[in-house]
């Protein structure tokens, strides 16, 4: 199985889908997604996960750096997840704790900080 | 490959000759030189194309683009400084051999040049064309041996690195007294060349206490299982000189943001501490699942309170103490992530709720068989492989039982 990217703009907010595995194999196109965006100076970041099958420890850290990047010029990066298996993750990993998760992309674009 | 001989017992000879045609630089400048070394070459029946070169660093530049067996190299070309220039550049070619060319007054330096890596040397107008062939398909030869020497060599560094490694991540458990039975298994993912970042100790400190630990550095690679191995020493020190519980954990999450690669990278952990006697233990979880725990034929899932994973919030993490019962005859697993990551032959994906599940269906088996069928029960089936490294370390309470 392989990884699904597909970005959109909203305002000054930028939804990205993710379908698929984010894995060891995977992760590092996600990775250079996250980069790029932040690049073109989009720092408020919506990661869709939704259609994500499997996400495994190196997917967090691409996850955990992506929010250190866009932090770094007072972004922000949000998760949309109702997965019961994905936010089994977050919560045993302690991600929960870092990341604002949405139940819907329209909740997460109108979250304010 | 199968070869027809045709009667007389002789092999095509245009295909023998293409491979072993031999592929000669000559850098020579001296033209008169230069013609007596190709006819040598030519007259000694040696199967061989010359390319011929006249100064030093066209010599390189050839060489550089590869495709030479052999250079034939004057020592007096004039922008070779002597053999200074050489030795650095001699080296550095992996497959070429290399023969050197010296005047009759002027053999030190033609040792000068078997020093600094060439195979042999010649002495100018003391060469025959046999001699000369010898010299150059022998220097081919050592050259060769040479490489597969120095190939075979860097497999069995890769090896004994992978042995150091897992001796830093995978030790032998440090107890002496304690009513322990300690088993522990290590699978490495399906690349398997290296290992992973996954480890794990068990360490018995002078007063009697146990402490138990596993951990697992995110990503694979060699910096991860460098990492794995930093941190578990790191651990097996913090608890010798007395640390546990919280107070250990923000000091290896410290080492951890001191000798990281990069940020991405985070550690889950989980540790135990535990007074032979006492009913029950103290654990600590930093991102980490939660430990099963088999008593009378029943396995639990021991999914207590727990803090993030080491590196997510650096110095601003809680983690908080959950209470283990530990009676004697009981067992506790504990395992890394690579334990419930992988896919049935539904392709579905095992988790911790089906790992628990499969674990209860096992319960009733010897300690060595519940670990391995366990282990055996939730590999990839998909055909793909283990999707990450699976460590796992099991612990008899009282030493009673298999």
């Amino acid at each position: 199985m392989d990884l699904y990217l597909s970005t959109r703009h909203e305002g000054d907010r930028t939804v990205i889908e993710v379908g698929g595995e984010i894995d060891v194999y995977t992760a590092p196109k996600l990775r250079e997604q996250l980069v790029d965006l932040v690049n073109q100076g989009r720092y408020h970041l919506v990661v869709d996960m939704e259609a994500v099958d499997f996400l495994d420890s190196t997917g967090l850290g691409v996850l955990v750096g992506g929010l250190k990047r866009v932090r770094a010029h007072d972004g922000s990066l949000r998760l949309v997840c109702t997965q019961e298996r994905i936010l089994k993750i977050f919560r045993i990993t302690g991600l929960t704790k870092v990341f604002p998760i949405h139940q819907s992309v329209e909740e997460a674009i109108s979250a304010t900080d | 490959m199968h070869e027809s001989v045709r009667p007389g017992g002789h092999l095509p000879q245009a295909r023998a000759a293409a491979e072993d045609t031999l592929r000669i630089l000559l850098a020579e400048d001296d033209p008169a030189d230069a013609l007596l070394t190709t006819e040598l070459i030519e007259d000694s029946g040696l199967n061989a194309s010359v390319t011929r070169v006249a100064n030093a660093q066209d010599a390189a530049a050839k060489l550089r683009a590869g495709d030479v067996d052999c250079l034939v190299l004057d020592l007096h070309l004039p922008d070779l400084q002597g053999i200074g220039a050489l030795s650095d550049f001699l080296p550095t070619l992996p497959s070429t051999a290399v023969v050197v060319m010296t005047g009759l007054d002027d053999r030190a330096a033609g040792l000068a040049a078997v020093r600094a890596g060439a195979q042999d040397y010649l002495v100018k107008g003391q060469v025959e064309a046999e001699w000369l062939a010898r010299t150059i398909r022998y220097a081919v030869q050592r050259k060769r041996a040479e490489r597969a020497a120095s190939d075979l060599q860097a497999a069995r560094w890769r090896a004994a690195e992978n042995v150091r490694l897992e001796r830093g991540l995978l030790p032998t458990p440090l107890l002496h007294k304690a009513p322990l039975k300690v088993t522990s298994r290590y699978l490495p993912h399906r690349s398997g060349a290296l290992l992973g970042g996954d480890f794990f100790d068990v360490v018995e400190t002078n007063d009697g206490v146990v402490h138990a630990m596993i951990g697992d550095v995110s990503g694979h690679g060699p910096d991860e299982a460098a990492l794995g191995a930093a941190l578990r020493v790191a651990w097996r020190t913090l608890v010798l000189v007395g640390h546990t519980g919280p107070e250990l954990l923000d000091s290896l999450e410290q080492l951890l943001m001191a000798e990281r690669r990069n940020d991405e990278t985070f550690t889950t952990l989980a540790t135990l501490t535990w007074f032979p006697g006492d009913s029950h233990a103290r654990l600590v979880r930093a991102g980490h699942p939660g430990l099963l725990l088999r008593h009378g034929g029943a396995v639990k899932l021991l999914d207590s309170a727990h803090g993030p994973a080491l590196g997510i919030v650096p110095g601003l993490s809680e983690w908080p103490e959950a209470r283990v019962p530990m009676e004697p005859g009981s067992e506790l697993l504990f395992y890394t992530d690579g334990l419930y990551e992988n896919r049935d032959e539904d392709g579905r994906l095992w988790g911790i709720d089906r790992m628990v599940e499969t674990a209860n269906e096992l319960a009733h088996l010897a300690d060595r068989q519940f670990i391995d069928g366990l282990i055996a029960s939730t590999r990839d089936r998909t055909g793909r492989g283990d999707c990450d490294d699976v460590a796992v370390l099991h612990l008899r309470i009282g030493g009673a039982g298999a």
